[in-house]
Formats: structure tokens, C-alpha cells, sequence
């Protein structure tokens, strides 16, 4: 039942043209169009300047901070004598970026570096400077080649470099807001069914109830896992998305947000209604959820109270795990744990509200 | 014992009770029609014998096999065809076909040679490849019929089969099911309000209205039980023919015209005429269910709105 549940829907979705094109080839042109747009406005060719002020009683780690970006090739430091300075010198633009390292910097017990960053930069600039000086900084404190969590290289004047900056931003987020229209599919899918009697049928046959649900649910599942493959899988060939080297956080990461989406595909049948008001209230929430999430507008840009409401949606918490994976290129699974138990747990709410709420009458 | 029976089925609603305590026995190889209006509780009853709904209370049987202790095997016996169209449309005929015989345990080396048989019997041996959506009405009908019985059922639950058919695939269809029940031994048990389906193919009939059976007869037996219907037309105020006709008689008020049975045809005469009422009219009508139907229940059949 469950493989012929599978080969139905296949045949069905083959067969549906708005979902191909919903699900497959409107993210690419999103991905395509959005990551241009990053990448036009990320203009840093050849390393950047940090303007950085460290006073003379800066402990031994702060000083090693402001040594290694005088080294490394990727940076160059402006050493300022306040933080005004720091501040200016990140205004008028002299800077790339600003970094300020108090005393007693030690940022494992809670004490930080400050970072300025133009509030006028590009979402994929800023994640780039960002991310690139917090490698910088961990190879640093941690020692070079131990640190796991962040990579940067020293940009060639080519264009590679510069394009894949861009859509490590666009891909996953657009990846992740298709991924979640699968949630409709799903209780469009479900309610076709109860409409046409397909249902009662079923009900009829000696297919236990649990049987008949996993049957409608698992094919989406593997459809959702295809479509995340096939948009990162073009991420790559297409736009030189890099994947990083964390394959198992990745695939983690994937499944549990296309766990999530039939989940909440789930929940959205579980509610009954008409398909017309289904695929109007489905379209407006996924999309407002994608919007809160930073799918469509990266998270970093967004003030703090919008970045702590995103945290309500699994696509806020997926695009937090895809972030630490594909910018930051963090190579421990441990780095996706929260994402992961997130949007499990998302999932698990989603389902758990469903199986009380649903009938298949 | 009965091949199928249903002892005291009840169906509840919130406030409203759908099936009230039906009884219901159909022997093997019957072609047994369950006749009611819109809203009688017809469909609930079917779907309770199909383990569709769970019913209030009440059991039921099919083949000695209990639903409420051996469900697989009892639904395994089953085979229901709903009142819709319960097909995917964007899929083949013989998808659809192989898709429906999965719940059931059917040999594989025999769904190839079962989805065959079950499109020959539905006539569409020829269009097997060729997606639903582009079927006639009559076509989808009879795919829709074929898709209940592609694992052989014993038991063949219809819900009302041929709402939107042609006469000529009303007729395939009919044929279809006397040649399953004359070559597989099928019992079949039929819904409709299609009065003149249930008379051409059931043995036996069962009225139900309100969610209860008001009669449970041979179909000869019941129209030869009952006398003709009179369509009586009068001129006055209609309003007072309820105050003028004795309570004990049933009757269809239309406007100007009654429906009485032949039998009470003086006694109305007699009120009418006292009350002031002229009786302009007597027109008799052939005994059939309908007439019976009506004299059961004081209803007509095919009246949705009540």
C-alpha cells in the first residue's frame, strides 16, 4: 500500500504542473534573481579593511586579534584610537568594518568583541565580513586549523568567490520557502481526498487508519526530499553554491525541515475548509512565515525584535542551521543540534495538534 | 444465518440521531436495495456496514466475520463503491485500478490478470492506458464500480451508483452487477431513491426513513401488499384540508392536488366535500414504490426537502 501510495503521487505530481513549477522551478528563478542581487552589491574584491582599536591595557588575546589581522591576507588593519574613531572610519566608509576589543576581551565568558558594520552594506556583505572575521578571530583565540567553525580565503579579483557569497544567502532561503509550500500540496492532497471519496474508499479496505495516514504522508516526504536535493543540487551546478564540508549536518538539517513541512501540511488539513480557502489562508501563512523566518529578507538585516520574532517559525531556526553550515561553514554536527531540535519539535506540535484534530470524514 | 447483518445499528450526531437502532439481514447472492430519501440515513447506515463511520452502537456482520473484532478480514469481504466519483482523474484507468487493489492482499502474479478482468468487466479493456479525466460520465461510473470490487468481495456495498448516468451506462451497470452476482456469487447490496432501479434489480427492499426501516419485503410482495395511489384535485382553500381529513389517514398535499391511497379515497371524498372543498378530479396511479414508499412513510421519495 505504502509503495503504491508512493508511485500514485509521484504520478500525480508528475502530472501537476503548478506544483512542478511551485515546488521546482519557481525557487530556481527566485534563487537566481535574489542571489544577482546579492551578489551586485557585495563589492569587497580583495580583502577588507578593519578599523580596530584595542587601548594598551588589552589583554594578550585581544592583541593577538589585532596581530593575526595585520597577517592574515584577507584583512587589513586601521588602527584607531577610540571608538569613535572605529565608528567613523566604518561611517566614511575607510573601513570595511569596525571591530572593537575591550581589556578583559574573552568572548568564552562572556565578553565580546563589538562589531560595526555599515548599516547600509548588503545582507550577503555583511554576512561575508562577518563571517570572515570571525574565522580570523577563532583561528586566533583557538589556534589555526583547530577552529572548525568558520573559513574565509582572500578574494582573487575573479568572480567566483564573490557570486557563491551571494547565493549561500539565496539558495537555502529560497530552498526553505518552497520547501514549506510543500505544505500545501500536502493538504490540498488530503482534501482532494475527502472530497472525492477517495477516503471512504480506503476507510473501507482493511488498511488500518495509521497505514492509511503514513501512505498519504511519506510520499510527500520523499517529494520534499527531492525538491531540497534538486534546489541545492542546482544551488551548486548552477549558481557555484558551495556546500562546505558538513555533508551530515546538511542532510540532517534537510530532512527535519521536510519533516516539518509535511508536518505542517498535516496540520493545515487537519483543519478543514474548502481547497480554495485552504490554498488562500496556506499561501498568506507560509508566506508571512517565510517573510518572519528570513527567508526572503535575511535575518541579519532585520532589527533584533523582528530576528526574535522569526525564532516562532521553523524557517527562522532552518535558515539559522543552513547559515551555520553554508556561510560560516561550521563542520560539527553540534553546530545544527538547535536548528535540528527545533524544527523537530515544530514538526512534533504540528503533528501532535493534527492527529487530535483530524478526520478523514 | 444472514451473509450480512446488522443488528441494532445506531449513528448519533450530537443531537441528531442518523440511524436509529437498524436491523437490517441480506441473505448470499441477493441483490438487496435500500430505498429512502435524501437525508433517511441510508448513506450513514452503508457506511457503518462498510466500517466508513463507527457506528454509536449496534453490530455488524458479513461472512460470519465480526466488524468490531475481525475488521481486516470482515473489510476484506467488503467491497464499497461510494457515491462520488472516487478516482484520480490525472491517473490511467489502470493506475487507478492498481492503485485501489493495493490495500488488499491479492497475489502479486495475479493484479496484473484482476486489473484486467475489472476493466473488461467495466467495458474499458480498450481506453485502460488512457487518463480518466478525458472518460465520458457513464465511463468514470463504471470505472469508479469496478474500482470496489477489483479484489472479488463477497459483500458489494453501492451508494447510489448511478447518480449523473446515461441510460445506457445505467444499463451497463446493472448488467455488471446481475453477471457478478450470476458468476462470482456476489451479494450486493444497493442504495438509491431511484425508485425504478431498485424494482428492475433487487430481490428484496428495504424502506428506510428517519434512520429506522419502515418496511422489509420481496419487492413483489410489497407492491402487491399495497394499493394504488390517488392523485385527487380540488378546488378551496387548501389550508383547511388539514383540519378536514382524519388524522388517521396519510396523505401528500401539493398545492391543489392529493396523494392518498386508493383504499382511503371515500373517507377523503367524504371530508373534502363536507369541509367545502370541491373535488374537481380523481386520477389513479400505478402501484410502485413510490406509492408505497409514501404510504409507509407519508413522504415522497424524491422530496429533499423534508
Amino acid at each position: 500500500m505504502i509503495l503504491a501510495s508512493v508511485r500514485k503521487d509521484m504520478l500525480l505530481l508528475a502530472s501537476d504542473r503548478g506544483a512542478v513549477l511551485s515546488l521546482f522551478l519557481l525557487p530556481l528563478i527566485f534563487m537566481g534573481v535574489f542571489g544577482s542581487i546579492f551578489q551586485e552589491s557585495n563589492g569587497e574584491p580583495d580583502g577588507f579593511t578593519v578599523a580596530v582599536y584595542a587601548s594598551e591595557n588589552a589583554n594578550s588575546r585581544a592583541t593577538d586579534i589585532v596581530a593575526g589581522l595585520g597577517e592574515h591576507p584577507a584583512t587589513k588593519v586601521l588602527q584607531s584610537k577610540s571608538i569613535e574613531a572605529v565608528r567613523a572610519a566604518v561611517k566614511n566608509e575607510t573601513a570595511a568594518v569596525g571591530l572593537v576589543l575591550p581589556d578583559d576581551f574573552s568572548p568564552m565568558t562572556g565578553k565580546p568583541a563589538r562589531l560595526f558594520v555599515d548599516s547600509g552594506a548588503s545582507p550577503p556583505e555583511r554576512v561575508a565580513l562577518e563571517g570572515a572575521l570571525s574565522r580570523i578571530m577563532a583561528e586566533q583565540l583557538y589556534g589555526k586549523g583547530k577552529s572548525t567553525l568558520f573559513r574565509v580565503e582572500a578574494a582573487e579579483a575573479g568572480e567566483s568567490s564573490e557570486l557563491s557569497s551571494g547565493f549561500q544567502v539565496s539558495v537555502p532561503g529560497n530552498a526553505v520557502l518552497f520547501c514549506f509550500f510543500l505544505a500545501m500540496t500536502v493538504a490540498l492532497s488530503f482534501m482532494e481526498d475527502r472530497r472525492t471519496g477517495v477516503f471512504r474508499r480506503l476507510l473501507s479496505s482493511p488498511a488500518p487508519k495509521w497505514s492509511l495516514l503514513l501512505s498519504k504522508l511519506l510520499p510527500f516526504f520523499l517529494i520534499g526530499i527531492i525538491q531540497m536535493v534538486f534546489l541545492f543540487g542546482m544551488g551548486v551546478l548552477a549558481f557555484g553554491l558551495d556546500l562546505g564540508n558538513n555533508y551530515a549536518g546538511l542532510a540532517l538539517l534537510t530532512v527535519s525541515i521536510v519533516l516539518c513541512a509535511v508536518s505542517l501540511g498535516f496540520l493545515m488539513a487537519s483543519f478543514g475548509g474548502t481547497e480554495k480557502q485552504v490554498g488562500g489562508i496556506g499561501s498568506i501563512l507560509l508566506l508571512v512565515m517565510g517573510l518572519l523566518g528570513g527567508a526572503m529578507v535575511p535575518r541579519m538585516v532585520m532589527p533584533s525584535l523582528m530576528k526574535t520574532i522569526g525564532f516562532i517559525t521553523p524557517q527562522a531556526w532552518a535558515l539559522d542551521g543552513y547559515h551555520a553550515l553554508l556561510v560560516s561553514q561550521t563542520s560539527t554536527l553540534g553546530a545544527v543540534f538547535a536548528p535540528v531540535a527545533a524544527i523537530v519539535g515544530f514538526a512534533a506540535v504540528f503533528a501532535g495538534i493534527a492527529l487530535l484534530r483530524f478526520r478523514f470524514e | 444465518m444472514s451473509f450480512l447483518a446488522a443488528n441494532t445499528l445506531r449513528k448519533v450526531y450530537g443531537d441528531n440521531v442518523a440511524v436509529d437502532n437498524l436491523d437490517l439481514s441480506v441473505e448470499q447472492g441477493e441483490i438487496f436495495g435500500l430505498l429512502g430519501p435524501n437525508g433517511a440515513g441510508k448513506t450513514t447506515t452503508i457506511q457503518m456496514i462498510c466500517g466508513v463511520v463507527t457506528p454509536t452502537s449496534g453490530e455488524v456482520t458479513v461472512g460470519g466475520f465480526s466488524l468490531s473484532k475481525e475488521a481486516p478480514k470482515f473489510k476484506a469481504s467488503i467491497g464499497y463503491v461510494p457515491q462520488d466519483l472516487a478516482l484520480y482523474e490525472q491517473m490511467s484507468a489502470r493506475e487507478n485500478l492498481r492503485f485501489f487493489a493495493s490495500p488488499y492482499d491479492i497475489p502479486r502474479h495475479e493484479r496484473a490478470a484482476r486489473v484486467d478482468w475489472a476493466l473488461e468487466l467495466a467495458g474499458l479493456q480498450a481506453r485502460g492506458n488512457e487518463r480518466v479525466k478525458n472518460f465520458s460520465g457513464g465511463m468514470k461510473r463504471r470505472l469508479n464500480l469496478v474500482a470496489g470490487l477489483i479484489h472479488k468481495p463477497k459483500l458489494l456495498v453501492l451508494d447510489e451508483p448511478t447518480v449523473g448516468v446515461d441510460p445506457q451506462s445505467r444499463i451497463f451497470l446493472f448488467d455488471a452487477i446481475r453477471r457478478l452476482r450470476d458468476e462470482e456469487g456476489t451479494t450486493v447490496l444497493y442504495t438509491s431513491h431511484y425508485l425504478e432501479e431498485v424494482e428492475a434489480l433487487c430481490t428484496r427492499v428495504a424502506i428506510v426513513d428517519h434512520g429506522k426501516v419502515v418496511a422489509c419485503q420481496p419487492v413483489k410482495a410489497l407492491l402487491q401488499d399495497s394499493s394504488a395511489t390517488l392523485r385527487i384535485e380540488f378546488a378551496g382553500d387548501a389550508s383547511l384540508v388539514e383540519a378536514r381529513i382524519p388524522s388517521s389517514i396519510r396523505y401528500q398535499l401539493d398545492g391543489q392536488e392529493l396523494s392518498i391511497d386508493m383504499q382511503d379515497c371515500g373517507a377523503v371524498v367524504s371530508a373534502l366535500q363536507a369541509g367545502e372543498l370541491q373535488v374537481c378530479s380523481i386520477h389513479s396511479q400505478k402501484v410502485d414504490l413510490e406509492s408505497v414508499f409514501l404510504r409507509l412513510t407519508g413522504r415522497e421519495l424524491r422530496d429533499e426537502e423534508q
